[in-house]
């Protein structure tokens, strides 16, 4: 879609709507927000291909919520997402849920979620796509890989959440069973450009536990994930058969104060491959990464952030030289790691407006999916930057 | 001569008397300015009459949007950037009002529930809490409080 006929659409849709409010105590209601940035990758291909300025950085989105009666409603969003080479442009139907609450019980409540719903199990993973939630434009690649947006955001299947608030504080638990279609951008970002088959997600489990404090300045939460994907081959391919095993534990940490905030993820990842290159090839690794956020409100309306995030696909080869020894040299050995400072400026001029810019400084390029081969070669360089600048809104 | 008076501090009067006045002022900056103290108000026709501290902030952070009766919870509340909701958040709700800003966002973008509704001014939201079936709120000015319920939080 064109830039222009993008954002006709998106204006379009938010004033037809704005036509239309729900009232308060409608048993309907809508949001939405609309965004637009420009961005750069230099000296890497995470952005764009040439690495010019980019003004691929749009996000639309629409959503509603149908209350049936106090226990059932329809939940529903579509987003229109162009993150240049990040993830897959296009349009989406981000969640289509039917939520299901319990009768509440001692201050406790359950709601079963069937449908197409978004992951909770982690700090940002709920509404990573939603521009105003997010800390800085681009998330810390090391948890939220953008490649793998579509796969991580969501299922397809059934959720169940649990909360339960007290005067001590407050416990949240969430498990959830699915499977998410897996495109062709997909496919290529997993295995490489010139997979041929299709990959499909058998299940992704999950599991995450939340507690925070009566004063809600901490939030601390674990979550584990448990996904096998496999990989059916076409008749005339690059690859033959094959399985992934996916694990990952991840710990949660988050502190508010009235001025400042600290956040942290750390994940660790445990992975098995089995075909793919050749009927007998066979990869057991671990790898593992994290970030560290710091966020502080200068004025009301200005927040400045910083952040360091790391990720190594192989622990037991942090520097990557095992990688390009075992590529013959092809896959340079910072393909195995990637460690990326970042600081941003957010600014709320008004209320529902924001405008948010950020800078990050990278090494490495483990976080890519242009993967070096005998036919392809990356532009991405061992020490790169990239910049972003996104003004948005939501109502 | 005192050692204080040898290193500069002279205690006539008058040098006192302005210290004196410039503590108090020094006070009068860091002491924390009294907080507006505001009441949770309810419509008429809500049926519950004991509230936890818990419950309203259940009810003020979206988590729960339904009385037990069935009827919809209508939430109303002043702009963020405005003392008095600042203070509500702080002084009933005991969060910073950026971490309820947080917690709306993430529940209405994830689809589970409704933010608040946003009024102007106090007498805006006394007067969509009274006409509202099921709505809730809060004001400061209690005086000024006709046909609509205070809630009394232990």
């Amino acid at each position: 879609m064109k830039f222009h006929t993008r954002w006709l659409l998106g204006i379009s849709l938010l004033g037809g709507l704005q036509c239309f409010p729900a009232s308060a105590e409608s048993a309907f209601s809508w949001h939405g927000f609309l965004s637009q940035g420009v961005s750069q990758s230099v000296h890497s291909d995470f952005v764009s291909d040439n690495g010019d300025v980019s003004f691929n950085l749009t996000e639309l989105g629409i959503n509603m919520r149908y209350d049936v009666n106090a226990s059932l409603a329809f939940v529903g969003q579509a987003v229109y997402l162009d993150g240049g080479n990040r993830f897959e442009q296009g349009g989406r139907l981000d969640y289509l849920y039917l939520d299901w609450r319990l009768p509440e019980f001692s201050n406790a409540t359950l709601n079963v979620n069937v449908g197409r719903f978004k992951n909770p199990h982690w700090l940002y993973s709920a509404t990573r796509d939603v521009p105003q939630t997010r800390a800085t434009i681009i998330l810390p690649q090391s948890l939220y890989f953008d490649n793998f947006r579509d796969v991580a955001l969501g299922s397809d299947g059934v959720l169940l959440r649990y909360y339960h608030a007290a005067e001590e504080g407050s416990f949240r638990v969430n498990w959830s069973y699915g499977k998410s279609p897996m495109s062709t951008f997909q496919t290529k970002a997993l295995l490489g450009e010139f997979a041929q088959g299709e990959l499909e997600q058998d299940f992704a489990h999950q599991f995450s536990a939340y507690w925070q404090s009566a004063s809600l300045s901490w939030q601390i939460g674990v979550s584990y994930l448990d996904s096998d994907f496999t990989y059916n081959p076409a008749a005339v391919d690059f690859y033959v058969a094959a399985e992934r095993e996916v694990q990952l534990y991840t710990i949660s940490v988050a502190y508010f104060a009235e001025n400042w905030e600290f956040a942290t993820e750390l994940q660790r990842n445990h992975r098995i491959d089995q075909g793919g290159y050749a009927p007998d090839y066979m990869v057991n690794q671990q790898g593992e990464g994290g970030y560290v956020q710091l966020r502080y409100r200068i004025a009301p309306s200005y927040t400045v952030t910083t952040s360091y995030d790391m990720y190594i696909s192989d622990r037991e080869d942090r520097d990557g030289e095992v990688l390009e020894a075992m590529t013959g040299g092809m896959v340079p050995a910072y393909y195995g790691f990637e460690k990326t400072i970042a600081v941003g400026l957010q600014w709320d001029p008004a209320p529902h407006w924001r405008v948010q810019a950020e800078h990050h400084w990278v090494h490495g390029a483990g976080r890519l999916t242009s993967l070096p081969s005998s036919q392809n070669t990356p532009e991405t360089k061992e020490h790169w930057r990239m910049w972003a600048m996104q003004v948005m809104y939501w109502f | 001569m005192s050692a204080l008076s040898k290193i500069g501090f002279c205690f006539c009067n008058k040098c006192f008397s302005i210290r004196v006045i410039a503590v108090c002022l020094l006070l009068c900056v860091c002491l924390p300015v009294k907080a507006i103290e505001s009441t949770v108000i309810i419509n008429n026709g809500v049926e519950k009459r004991q509230f936890s501290r818990t419950d309203i902030r259940n009810i003020f952070s979206a988590r729960t949007q339904y009385w037990s009766d069935g009827a919809k919870i209508t939430v109303y509340v002043l702009d963020a950037q405005t003392e008095a909701h600042k203070d509500f958040c702080r002084e009933m709700l005991k969060m910073f009002p950026y971490q309820l800003e947080r917690m709306w966002n993430q529940i209405t973008y994830s689809g589970q529930g409704e933010r608040p509704q946003t009024v102007a001014t106090e007498a805006e939201l006394i007067e969509a809490v009274k006409n509202t079936p099921g709505a809730i709120g809060y004001a400061y000015h209690t005086s000024a409080l006709e046909n609509v319920r205070e809630v009394a939080i232990p």
